[in-house]
């Protein structure tokens, strides 16, 4: 069975999901890097089966409306390709506001995305707020979040805790504009969703109650082996 | 040109159903050309529904290929973002550029099927540009309506400058370098206009009383054909590569305007739709192709297409092949297109006894179709898809009760050939025939609605559970009926059925039929009256003055013909005279 096993080799790599692509989701944007693929003459390897569908795992994907400096994609071709010819053939076909920050080949055994992820940095701006960062932290400090998530397939509702599950939130500004860094979770099980984090951000500090949310963006990922 | 406020647009986007329907930036589209001609080729229905659409996707590859000239695209916005864009002081504004379609010199609308009229003058009124092309002055875009609607411009000519009736390839560019030529002389909008009418394809309503021939391609291997398509980022109706493979049709349904006004046959030869298929799929990535014509098995180098395909591009690569006839060499092409037996097999015998398919002209047995099916039965098909028509001219509730004895005969069929163990999935979809102009039918009636309610009501008692059977919306055929052979005053109808807040007719859930039956009474017209006209074969008809090549004298021989249930022979064993070649001389296959 040795020859079976096709030669294909796996990848990671990082994009940026910026601009116009904040509002693509994630379906869109997987068939989105398959046909970049295909045009860049890439060839993905795909699964075996009845209905083989190209390799390709993501990180945890940013919700709609929200851009991207870190996003991951691991997946497999057939044949070989240097990482840096491999880059410059897929740029060129992808859509302005996907940029492609790098791509490294994996070693057999690396952990996969979803376990390697654990947190997400996020910053969240609100347009020419004028507001004193401190009295935003001062609101944050007695403020309760408490977000209450729908339960699925006739599940309760269940009831999170926002402020336990952000890791770090503070307050700032610049160019005028009042930005809030937060750090949330993005393990499937404890994922806490930046808008929702944000929104309950605008309900309960009342300082942030009347301004306008000029965007939010993931920044950066942390992994559990930091 | 300028640009929308960006603030204000992101702020709408945000609270947008689906925002990237309007934001453009799609792989292969077109950005930032600073153009002498600047064209927004509009579509008068969704991102999703317009982006389908293989005439669009030429148009717009075309026009970008012409020196100083630039496409860019737009369509008609949901309720949603409409009522968000009204509140928010947004005009209608372009996908590329984000420019407001007001600003634009010329804005082409292709009109796929009358409903879309409203979307239209909606689209005019969110750009601020008047709707009807008397009130528009030296400042505002020259608008132009393009599409199968054209080839009966009455009801909507006044709402443009320009209508271009027939194939766009050859015509749009002499338009286009017209409109430099005109732009660098500092010619005034009616002498453009004037000049423009010399054009084949292009009638000024303003001008009135010109006779109008249909503009068409000879040669479609040298045709304009893109070498890429727009990829969309959202998931679109058709999202796939598709390459035209044959215009016309040579087989002469009496009901089709198609095969009538794409006369005569034009296959492409093999070697052109390798070269374009080949490249369409390396510039767009995409992994299923549709080779697409009216009836693509009379394509003579369909069964090398596809076999080409599937070597060239892998295993992996889909190709869709719409329009079968039921025979079996349709049926080996459609099984060497997919690998899996669970496919879909999609029929049109248009009609259920053999009567009414000879007045028709389908020329398709009972025979033909039961051994195609046993074929495909035998080969482990067990999805079967059946397209009819009830109300077609000389009718009864009898040949309608015959789709119903088909559909058991099918069933019997199936228990007897099959050779896969899941039941068959029978699926009917019947219609309602709209009469349409430049065919043989053109003279008919639309049906009386309650005869239509009574046949589709007995087609449910018959059938029953023996298929999943759909039945098109009356009110939405008869409307279509009623503006299709409409004259000047359907204009006036269709003015104030937008007024009265219509939209998106085409579309069963959003159409109010009673918001139209007082527009047409406003105009001075009644809708039912207006769909059921009736005309002699051989009369002069109002749309005459638009010319296809095909004779009235063979219309009217043909409405005759199907009175007495005579088929007339298909241009491939012999030609039937129809008047756009003497004798066939010039027409493929004859
Ligand atoms: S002239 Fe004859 S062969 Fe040509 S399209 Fe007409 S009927 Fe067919």
């Amino acid at each position: 069975m040795a020859n079976n096993v096709a030669a294909s080799e796996k990848y990671r790599m990082c994009y940026k999901k910026t601009g116009d692509m904040a509002y693509i989701s994630q379906l869109d944007l997987q068939r989105l890097f398959q046909r970049a693929f295909r045009r860049a003459g890439i060839r993905l390897a795909h699964t075996h089966g009845f209905n083989p569908h190209p390799k390709l795992a993501f990180s945890m994907p940013v919700p709609i409306f929200v851009e991207s400096e870190a996003e991951y994609l691991d997946f497999s071709i057939e044949g070989s390709h240097d990482d840096a010819t491999m880059q410059q053939l897929l740029q060129p076909c992808l859509p302005e506001g996907i940029f492609v920050v790098g791509i490294t080949k994996l070693l057999p055994n690396s952990l996969s995305l979803s376990k390697l992820i654990s947190n997400a940095r996020y910053e969240a701006y609100f347009s020419g707020a004028g507001i004193d960062p401190a009295l935003a932290d001062a609101e944050y400090e007695s403020a309760s979040l408490i977000y209450t998530k729908e339960g699925k397939k006739g599940k309760p509702d269940k009831q999170i805790d926002l402020k336990a599950s952000a890791r770090f939130v503070d307050f700032n500004v610049s160019n005028g504009d009042l930005v809030t860094t937060f750090v949330l979770p993005m393990s499937s099980a404890s994922y806490i969703n930046p808008s929702a984090f944000t929104q309950a951000l605008q309900e309960n500090l009342s300082c942030l109650g009347a301004v306008e949310l000029g965007g939010i963006r993931k920044v950066s990922v942390m992994s559990s082996l930091d | 040109m300028r640009q929308i406020d960006k603030k204000k647009l992101a702020n709408l986007l945000k609270k947008s159903e689906k925002p990237a329907r309007y934001t453009g930036g799609e792989p292969n589209s077109i950005k930032g050309r600073d153009a002498q001609v600047n064209f927004a080729l509009a579509f008068p229905d969704t991102y999703e529904i317009g982006m389908s659409h293989l005439g669009l996707r030429i148009l717009y590859g075309l026009i970008n290929s012409i020196d100083g000239a630039g496409a860019q695209r737009v369509f008609t916005p949901l309720t949603d973002m409409i009522s968000l864009m009204r509140q928010e002081g947004v005009e209608l504004f372009s996908l590329e550029e984000r420019a407001p379609i007001g600003d634009f010199d010329i804005v082409g609308f292709s009109i796929p099927y009358e409903l879309a009229l409203t979307n239209v003058l909606e689209m005019l009124e969110l750009a601020s540009i008047p709707l009807k092309s008397k009130d528009r002055g030296a400042n505002h875009p020259i608008i132009i309506a393009g599409g199968v609607c054209t080839y009966n411009p009455l009801p909507f000519e006044e709402f443009f400058d320009i209508i271009f009736v027939g194939e766009a390839e050859e015509g749009i560019v002499a338009l286009v370098e017209l409109l430099k030529a005109s732009k660098e002389s500092g010619q005034a909008k009616a002498g453009f206009l004037s000049k423009a009418a010399g054009i084949r394809g292009v009638y000024v309503p303003s001008l009135g009383g010109q006779l109008v021939s249909r503009a068409f391609v000879e040669d479609m291997d040298n045709a304009y054909f893109p070498s890429s398509f727009v990829v969309p980022l959202i998931e679109i109706i058709h999202d796939r590569a598709s390459v035209e493979i044959m215009r016309g049709c040579a087989r002469g349904c009496r009901f089709c305007q198609s095969g009538f006004i794409y006369r005569p046959l034009r296959p492409k030869s093999l070697d052109t739709i390798k070269r374009q298929a080949d490249a369409i799929l390396a510039s767009t990535g995409y992994s299923e192709i549709s080779l697409a014509s009216l009836s693509s098995t009379d394509c003579p180098g369909v069964d090398e297409a596809i076999s080409y395909l599937r070597e060239e591009h892998g295993a992996g690569m889909k190709v869709a092949l719409p329009s079968l006839r039921m025979d079996s060499y349709s049926l080996a092409l459609s099984r060497d297109t997919s690998t899996q037996r669970s496919m879909l097999l999609t029929f049109a015998p248009e009609a259920g006894s053999q009567r009414m398919r000879d007045i028709i002209n389908k020329n398709l047995t009972e025979e033909q179709i039961l051994s195609t099916l046993r074929e495909a039965f035998n080969s482990g098909t067990t999805k079967i898809k059946l397209y009819f028509m009830i109300g077609l001219p000389f009718e009864t509730d009898e040949d309608v009760a015959e789709i119903a004895s088909l559909v058991q005969k099918i069933n019997l069929l199936y228990l007897k050939e099959r050779t896969a163990k899941k039941p068959l999935a029978l699926s009917v979809s019947v219609s309602c025939f709209i009469p349409k102009v430049h065919t043989p039918f053109q003279y008919f009636p639309f049906e009386d609605p309650t005869a239509l309610a009574r046949r589709q009501e007995l087609l449910r008692s018959l059938i029953g559970k023996k298929a999943k059977l759909s039945c098109h919306p009356i009110g939405a055929s008869m409307l279509e009926a009623a503006i299709a052979r409409g004259g000047r005053q359907t204009a006036e109808a269709i003015f104030n059925a937008h007024k009265l807040g219509c939209l998106f007719d085409s579309w069963p859930e959003k159409l109010d039929l009673g918001k139209w039956e007082e527009a047409f009474a406003q105009a001075g017209l009644d809708l039912r009256e207006e769909a059921q006209k009736q005309y002699t074969p051989g009369e002069a008809l109002p749309w005459d003055f638009i010319q296809t090549g095909v004779s009235n004298g063979f219309f009217a021989l043909e409405a005759k013909r199907a009175a007495s249930g005579q088929t007339t022979v298909n241009c491939f064993e012999g030609c039937s005279g129809c008047g756009i070649s003497p004798g066939g001389r010039d027409c493929y296959g004859k």
